[in-house]
């Protein structure tokens, strides 16, 4: 099979058999806003073949600051629904399927089925941590991305690692003190697409056992290792 | 004692001071970071909701009892997205 012209400037990071591998891969995004509009921008540019993105909420004013698929003419529409159009602008080859509720405990499980990687772009420490445990259920691996005003946290978890367990202990995340920048809501997503890609390929290192922390206003960043 | 502490939520504890901190014999995480506090000025108010704790690199809570030498870090919790 002939890999099309438009993944050209790929090949020389991926193999033909890499980018048919994407085709071929299926990744569920979890929340449609900040970071995971950016992460469904990158993954379809880069030619993962079957994207299922799940939000229940809409766009609001406050989302045009940080929010790519957010624009002043869908305001009030829903964030997954609008990555539709967004990817059949930009790949009309992948297979856009928009989940437009939010996830609860009885539904994460079934998102998960047949999933070769989970991103958490999730803005609740208690969702987050429903899907972490229908991820592990489902030995899906999951990448986790959080941003805080500045501040940018990737960590992949890998089936039979606990550590969501403890990143969301109890409530109260503090971006509602901090906000969100436009930047940081992209370096999030940028990482978290590069991990999740790295796992759909088998390919290079993840962060699995390491908290990766960014601190854009300082431009430091630190790796944590978990025992 | 003597434990090392290292701050990753400048958010929290805004320009917070690492290195050593003294403590008592048998005195928690939680005590550590109240030490922290009052020794820096710099701390939201509420921080305690907002972190989570590493000692030694293991997943620790404030009522952890910290010995001689023990590495903390201070995190920020999952946030959002």
């Amino acid at each position: 099979m002939m890999i099309p012209e438009r993944y050209d400037r790929n090949r020389s990071s991926l193999s033909e058999a890499q980018q048919r591998k994407l085709a071929a891969s299926s990744v569920l995004v979890l929340g449609c806003g900040g970071v995971g509009g950016y992460v469904i921008e990158y993954l379809a540019r880069i030619g993962v073949g079957h994207i299922t993105a799940a939000d229940g909420d809409v766009f609001q004013p406050s989302n045009l600051n940080r929010q790519l698929l957010s624009t002043e003419t869908n305001l009030g529409e829903n964030k997954a629904a609008a990555g539709k159009a967004r990817v059949r602008a930009i790949n009309s080859t992948v297979d856009y399927k928009a989940f437009e509720r939010m996830v609860t405990e009885e539904n994460a499980e079934d998102l998960m089925r047949g999933k070769n990687a989970v991103v958490d772009c999730l803005d609740s420490p208690r969702a987050k941590l429903i899907c972490a445990r229908a991820a592990q259920a489902a030995g899906v691996p999951f990448v986790h991305g959080a941003i805080a005003g500045w501040s940018v946290r990737v960590h992949t978890v890998l089936p039979g690692d606990g550590t969501m367990e403890w990143l969301c202990a109890s409530s109260g995340g503090v971006e509602a003190l901090t906000g969100n920048l436009p930047f940081t809501a992209a370096a999030c997503a940028a990482l978290v697409a590069a991990e999740a890609v790295k796992l759909l390929l088998g390919i290079g290192e993840h962060s699995a056992g390491r908290l990766i922390e960014a601190d854009l206003l300082t431009m430091r960043f630190d790796e944590i290792e978990l025992r | 004692m003597t434990v090392n502490m290292r701050f990753v939520c400048r958010e929290i504890v805004g320009p917070a001071r690492a290195g050593d901190y003294s403590l008592e014999d048998g005195e928690t995480v939680g005590q550590l970071m109240a030490v922290a506090a009052a020794e820096n000025g710099t701390f939201i108010e509420n921080y305690a909701d907002h972190v989570v704790y590493l000692v030694n690199n293991k997943p620790a809570t404030a009522q952890l009892t910290l010995h001689e030498g023990d590495h903390v870090i201070v995190l920020r919790k999952a946030h959002g997205g």
